[in-house]
């Protein structure tokens, strides 16, 4: 479990029981609220949050005027500097700068409490552009929206220093939750919508296309901005697929006729309209992309399809839905499961890409007989490329979210995987890859640590996007390469056993490895790793290295 | 359930590693060592909640038995127990 330390500029009810929800996850210590200058510089845990309510450290009872804005924020923030120098741990400043005021004190002019907030807020983004292990969260949007009188208590403020009610605490813990899974974990890639009164409104094998509620007044213009949020998700990188129980062509038509629908049939990923149950469409979809159940949101109108889904399918996510339709656009598009840090140009790309492995997956599957001749003809062009600024972001969204061709799951932070590149004795590159069916961008990252004359294969992963065309074997044979004539003479490597991952089970024996004995796995011993006990450490002579499928990529 | 069973079983929730003395009205914060005054103010919290009343800034500070807090229930929900 990681370690989650808080500290706040105030009181944050440290036993109370809502922060349960938190300790079952992560082992989770406070620290004392007078010293979180402090604890900001000297603690160690994989994740700081500090807590900061602006008027704790500036009081808004004062004479602001007098003040020199910008270096009483400056000097605020010098713990917080001095921490994101020293460390690449994740810290994650969870602020709240309100304070009621009247309106009118901000109609002609800002108040100087609103320049104090925005100055600090300025500050706090420019640290969050230079520091890639900052997060920044404004809990002020949570509070405004469950009601900032709900949220905060005078009397517990006065009482014991805490400016939240129990109701604020509770959005509190929820907010923390909600950051820290998406550290460590990745979002949902992909929403499965049911068509009938969800993203129209009617049925449409009962009243027929002209029937349909979509695109006019009321609720027809609840369900046409449904539509138009998700786009939105799709142009975020969230994949969309349709499960529906209909005829196929009434759902086709719909689409291709409806004048309202801004949704296109292009933009679904696959779709399964047919009688059967909709689990088993669920789970069919996520085999032909090959998605992990809980990749996959499921949205539905229905409760007794949510409920079934639900009960049959629990890793899959089936949001329970206001009956009130008008809500949806904004709680899909808000929907945290989706949400993430940042959005990637190779994200806009992910519908098309997972089109075209559609397209391969039928030529492959045509050419059973003669695969390897099939891949000869595709023109199979990969490439390495050196991690940098440009694709690092890509290459944690990858080491976070690759589950299946990933022989370590070695799941490195943004901050852990800067550290890595940044030192000579590691040899990392990611794989790019076109090919006849297009370009299918960075598909696989190789993490390799160099010590004299011996290396450790740290990461190698693959996205499950492009597997079947070798590239995985094309990349270890661009390690060696890149290892020997860096003057290494053996590698090693391990394949650590994961719910997942047991499609690699036997890629390091066809590679050119040898499995190592439980008594030649004592002997070595690489200084900084610790490998792991449940893993299976191979070994490879680098000399005596030969790249078996040459041929496919015509070397 | 009467509102001392109430309490007591909140403490119950509150504390639950803890082998709680045998339920009555004199028990106060201070009687086990886990039951501290920040500890307490939580407790205050979830008595808020559950009975649907608030405490005022002075309750919160002086209120410390069982007993106090089932006279200020009574006042602010005129029942019966």
């Amino acid at each position: 479990m990681k370690t989650l330390k808080i500290t706040s500029t105030s009181n944050l009810l440290e036993k109370n029981n809502l922060w349960g929800q938190l300790q079952s996850d992560y082992h989770l210590t406070f620290g004392g609220f007078a010293d979180w200058p402090v604890t900001l510089q000297l603690d160690d845990s994989d994740c700081l949050i500090w807590s900061i309510f602006l008027r704790d450290v500036i009081s808004p009872f004062t004479d602001i005027t007098q003040l020199n804005i910008e270096s009483a924020v400056e000097d605020i923030l010098i713990p917080l500097k001095n921490r994101l120098d020293k460390t690449s741990k994740e810290t994650v400043v969870l602020y709240s700068g309100r304070f009621p005021d009247a309106l009118i004190r901000n109609a002609k002019c800002s108040s100087d409490w609103n320049r104090l907030a925005t100055v600090f807020k300025g500050y706090l983004n420019n640290l969050v552009e230079k520091y890639s292990n900052l997060y920044f969260v404004e809990i002020d949007q949570l509070f405004a929206e469950k009601g900032y009188r709900n949220c905060f208590d005078t009397r517990n403020y006065y009482s014991t220093r805490c400016h939240l009610s129990l109701a604020g605490l509770s959005e509190y813990v929820l907010a923390i939750k909600q950051v820290m899974g998406r550290i460590y974990s990745s979002s949902r890639k992909l929403l499965i919508l049911d068509c009938d009164n969800t993203i129209w409104g009617g049925v449409v094998g009962e009243v027929g296309i002209k029937g349909l509620k979509l695109g006019q007044d009321g609720v027809g213009s609840a369900f046409f901005d449904f539509q138009l949020a998700v786009n939105a998700l799709i142009r975020q990188g969230v994949l969309v697929a349709l499960c529906s129980k209909n005829n196929e062509s009434d759902v086709l038509l719909t689409f291709a006729e409806h004048k309202s629908m801004a949704l296109r049939m292009d933009d679904m990923v696959t779709y399964k309209v047919n009688w059967d149950e909709k689990s088993v469409n669920i789970s069919k979809i996520a085999q032909d992309l090959d998605l992990g159940l809980d990749s996959i949101v499921f949205w539905d109108d229905n409760p007794l399809e949510r409920a079934k889904v639900r009960e049959l399918l629990p890793k899959v996510d089936v949001p329970e839905l206001p009956d009130d339709v008008t809500q949806w656009p904004e709680l899909l598009l808000s929907y945290s499961p989706f949400a993430k840090f940042s959005v990637l140009p190779e994200d806009l790309k992910k519908n098309q890409q997972y089109k075209q492995r559609g397209q391969f997956i039928k030529e492959l599957q045509s050419e059973k007989s003669d695969i390897r001749g099939f891949l000869r003809t595709i023109n199979l062009q990969p490439s390495i490329h050196s991690i940098g600024i440009g694709n690092i972001a890509r290459a944690s969204q990858l080491i976070l979210k690759t589950n299946q061709f990933n022989l370590r799951c070695a799941r490195h932070t943004f901050g852990e995987l800067e550290d890595l590149i940044k030192q000579d004795c590691v040899e990392s590159f990611l794989i790019n890859l076109s090919d006849k069916f297009g370009d299918h961008g960075t598909v696989g990252l190789v993490i390799a640590i160099m010590e004299n004359e011996r290396a450790f294969l740290d990461t190698f992963l693959f996205s499950c996007r492009v597997l079947g065309r070798h590239v995985e074997s094309w990349a270890v044979n661009r390690l060696v390469d890149e290892l020997k004539a860096r003057g290494c003479k053996k590698l090693y490597a391990e394949y650590i056993p994961s719910p997942r991952n047991q499609m690699c089970k036997s890629f390091l024996a066809e590679n050119g490895f040898n499995l190592l004995t439980i008594q030649a796995q004592h002997e070595i011993k690489f200084k900084k790793l610790q490998i792991s006990s449940e893993a299976q450490l191979y070994f490879c002579d680098l000399d005596k290295y030969v790249f078996k499928e040459a041929e496919i990529f015509n070397l | 359930m009467n509102n001392l069973d109430r309490l007591y079983h909140l403490l119950v929730k509150q504390f639950p590693d803890v082998v709680l003395p045998v339920v009555s009205e004199n028990l106060m914060v201070g009687e086990f060592v886990e039951w501290d005054s920040l500890a307490h103010f939580d407790f205050l919290l979830s008595v808020e909640q559950e009975f649907e009343i608030r405490f005022s800034v002075d309750e919160m500070a002086e209120l410390k038995s069982f007993a106090d807090i089932l006279d200020v229930i009574k006042d602010q929900k005129k029942s019966n127990d």
